[in-house]
């Protein structure tokens, strides 16, 4: 039997309020868009087109090949105008391309015309999805085609819809819910035919009241389909939580819910699906949540992948100060950013800014071993064990506490009554491990 | 209303999470300190000027140590972090009413310079400091604390837990001791027994934390509330130590203990809830914590039914600290991979590789 919660967690403050209720606007086309090729290092992508090419919103720029087939549409229809190392949100310079908007929007229209989807196979649905570039909207943005095709392998197989968006400050996925409620519901569906699954459960946070009542009301007799609502306790939202609080399995990076037929996935994601697969449309806009006392006014925005954040502010009336802290993501989560033109990604749920007055007054402390971050650990590691090796520059020990383990939430470095950085330093830690296994990977199993 | 310009905003980049829990160890201290106000001031009530002194002098030279060690050692200062303030009123709390005037002052001494900060401060110390700097006092001047073995100018009783020792051992072996005296000890025992709840709102005790119950269980339930302590070790040291002083510490065999006299002497209460629970040398897993309170709760008993002192939790508490500690550092070395020979040879390669 489900537990419904899961071991451990924080409640941090909500802050949802101002954008909570904030319909979700289009913004206004970006005059640019830069498109990073290396999302996830893994990904080696093979340009289409040529600098000062033209092309159209939705056409494919650039595909991959290895290690899986994916392709970059240009969300916006213009001209190329550089093909080139542009700063992303981890700080690092990677190829990118740019298109300048003609502002006319032009669409690429799909060869075929969508058809009746209900009547196509799951190796079609799969192509479909794949071939509209949708991608995981909530975690590191990997192909959302890959999980479906692991989970496809599984012999027993169930779908959950994450609507849960635990993160403070960030309202997209509720705004998402109350307004396109059938749509998201057309997602599911695909997921579920294309698995093959006869019912899934929708995953919402209990006091999202409103949306329950969408659901309730859209889904009307449909017994297949589940409204279950959580308790908002952080991170639910986090892929492995939720897949632990409703099917008791307790996932990890090393074993994704993915491996045992779990389909986990967000309400962005069943949005991006339902149009890939009804419309052929690829995946090149998704909601932002602008937030926060640094901005005028905090906004819901629909915007292109590729918009540059100083653009999505600019049309949120800008910075309320002259020293902003802006992150790129959740508060939790989130990394900051050291520049504005850093662009949104399929993965950016939101850009929250925050002014920064004087100095920070947080500073660590030593570690007087309360135990609240191994408390409130929701993977159950020790993070001050992990620091405590990482400090002391013992990486094979870190490993052996549980390094890979860590799903970076942010509990711990919430929690810390120190304020000791554990969480930044975990996160450094372990990109320092991948950077290393990318470097050597043979050398990786001694 | 003026837009900054964006070209001229600056970013500040800052480490995630952004968002921080509003408590801190500073408050987490502080509030130690609030919770033991009351108390203080209590005491302050009964005993007069002796306790006035042994608080302030015993909080005034941890706080003075503390910034000396931090002086001389080229640290930035700590004193505003309000361990060192805990400390010295620990400690204060848990001396008896009346000593030497320099002794609070060299209790302070010993903890916060030999327990605490010649081990690397906060968060670093293998003991409570507070209970070594106490045991520290016991040791050198042991008279001052179990009065009843040579009372000050004959104003100081026995305290209690010596009148029950002493009548124990006449009872327990009735054969050595003539009618009379065993006839003594019978009424002392039930005497010591029906003043158990005497002395639940102000007591004139001992030492200055013993002298009210109700505020020490209101200090207690504060600090739980608040999420600065525990309950595991204090529960299992109570129910631990409670167990056993009812079947093996009573004066008439098995099964005629009474718990709650032990229980509401000899600083127990005052111990596990406020020296036990001290993060920094307690256990942090649930089933090491419930470990950690029984086996505080059953050296006490060990203590103070075969040790030489009437009083045990003290030496108890500060046993399983080591306890703790020693397990700690093993983690710290190896935690599924022992140190080889070399690296404990040289711990330096490691780190300059590194």
């Amino acid at each position: 039997m489900p537990r419904m919660t899961f071991r451990g967690g924080v409640h941090p403050p909500s802050r949802k309020s101002e954008t909570w209720n904030l319909p979700i606007t289009a913004a206004p086309l970006p005059e640019k868009v830069i498109l990073p090729l290396e999302h996830s290092s893994e990904f080696h992508y093979r340009l289409l087109v040529e600098l000062g090419d033209q092309v159209r919103t939705g056409q494919s720029v650039a595909e991959a090949e290895k290690p899986t087939p994916f392709v970059c549409h240009a969300s916006v229809s213009g001209r190329i105008t550089s093909i080139g190392p542009c700063p992303d949100v981890s700080g690092r310079n990677v190829r990118s391309i740019t298109i300048e908007s003609d502002g006319h929007d032009r669409w690429h229209r799909h060869p075929s015309p969508p058809g009746d989807p209900s009547i196509l196979s799951a190796p079609e649905l799969l192509e479909r999805i794949r071939d509209a570039g949708v991608a995981g909207t909530g975690d590191d943005g990997r192909p959302a085609y890959l999980k479906l095709s692991r989970c496809m392998n599984q012999k027993n197989r169930i779908v959950l819809l994450n609507g849960m968006e635990s993160e403070p400050f960030l309202a997209g996925e509720h705004r998402m819910l109350v307004e396109s409620t059938a749509e998201i519901l057309t997602g599911l569906r695909i997921w579920m035919q294309t698995l093959g699954v006869r019912r899934a459960k929708i995953a919402v946070p209990r006091e999202d009241r409103e949306a329950i009542r969408k659901l309730h009301k859209t889904l009307g007799r449909a017994k297949t389909i589940s409204v279950v609502p959580l308790d908002s306790k952080y991170p639910m939202g986090s892929e492995f939580q939720l897949v632990e609080a409703l099917t008791g399995l307790k996932a990890s990076p090393a074993k994704l819910g993915a491996d045992c037929g779990i389909f986990t996935e967000t309400v962005a994601t069943a949005l991006a699906t339902a149009e890939a697969v009804m419309a052929r449309k690829p995946f090149v806009e998704r909601v932002v949540t602008v937030a926060g006392d640094g901005v005028r006014e905090p906004r819901n925005l629909k915007v292109r992948i590729g918009t540059p954040i100083r653009e999505l502010v600019a049309c949120c009336g800008g910075f309320t100060s002259d020293r902003i802290r802006l992150i790129v993501g959740g508060p939790m989560t989130g990394p900051s950013v050291h520049s504005d033109r850093i662009p949104v990604t399929k993965n950016t749920c939101g850009i929250l800014a925050f002014a920064v007055t004087g100095l920070p007054a947080v500073s660590e402390k030593p570690c007087i071993s309360c135990g609240r971050c191994w408390d409130c650990c929701p993977m159950r590691l020790s993070p001050r064990k992990i620091e405590h090796w990482i400090l002391h520059g013992r990486s094979e020990r870190a490993l052996s506490a549980g390094l890979d383990a860590c799903i970076l939430c942010g509990s711990c470095g919430y929690v810390c009554p120190s304020k000791r950085k554990l969480t930044s330093r975990i996160a450094e830690e372990k990109a320092s491990q991948s950077a290393k296994k990318a470097r050597s990977p043979r050398q990786d199993g001694a | 209303m003026k837009t900054h310009d964006v070209r001229h905003v600056e970013f500040v980049a800052d480490s995630i999470p952004h968002l921080h829990d509003s408590d801190s160890t500073t408050k987490m201290m502080w509030s130690v300190v609030l919770s033991l106000v009351p108390l203080a001031l209590a005491a302050c009530w009964v005993h007069g000027f002796h306790a006035v002194w042994i608080l302030s002098s015993s909080i005034g030279v941890a706080v003075l140590t503390e910034r000396l060690f931090d002086r001389f050692r080229g640290n930035p200062a700590t004193i505003q972090d309000g361990s060192a303030c805990v400390t010295g009123m620990l400690l204060a709390l848990s001396l008896p009413y009346r000593l030497p005037w320099w002794m609070p002052a060299l209790g302070s001494v010993v903890a916060i310079g030999l327990a605490k900060k010649a081990f690397g401060g906060l968060g670093a110390n293998p003991v409570n400091p507070a209970l070594l700097g106490r045991l520290f006092l016991q040791l050198i001047q042991p008279s001052f604390f179990w009065a009843g073995l040579d009372s000050i100018d004959g104003l100081t009783a026995a305290t209690p837990l010596m009148r029950f020792r002493i009548a124990r051992e006449i009872l327990v072996n009735t054969a050595a001791h003539p009618a009379d005296r065993i006839t003594d000890a019978t009424v002392t025992v039930s005497e010591l027994y029906g003043s158990v709840t005497d002395g639940f709102v102000v007591r004139y005790a001992a030492c200055l934390g013993e002298t009210s119950m109700l505020l020490l269980l209101f200090a207690a339930g504060f600090l739980l509330y608040r999420r600065v302590i525990g309950w595991k070790i204090p529960l299992a040291a109570i129910v631990s130590s409670g167990l056993l002083f009812w079947v093996i510490g009573g004066a008439e065999g098995l099964f005629s203990g009474n718990p709650l006299f032990q229980l509401s002497t000899g600083g127990l209460v005052f111990a596990v809830f406020l020296m036990a629970t001290d993060p920094v040398t307690s256990p942090v897993r649930a089933k090491d914590r419930l470990i950690f309170g029984a086996g505080c709760g059953i050296l006490t008993v060990i203590f103070r039914l075969w040790g030489p002192h009437p009083e045990g939790v003290g030496y108890a508490v500060v046993i399983m600290n080591l306890i703790h500690t020693v397990r700690q550092r093993r983690w710290l070395r190896s935690p599924g991979n022992r140190l080889d020979r070399q690296e404990r040879m040289n711990p330096g390669n490691d780190e300059k590789k590194a």
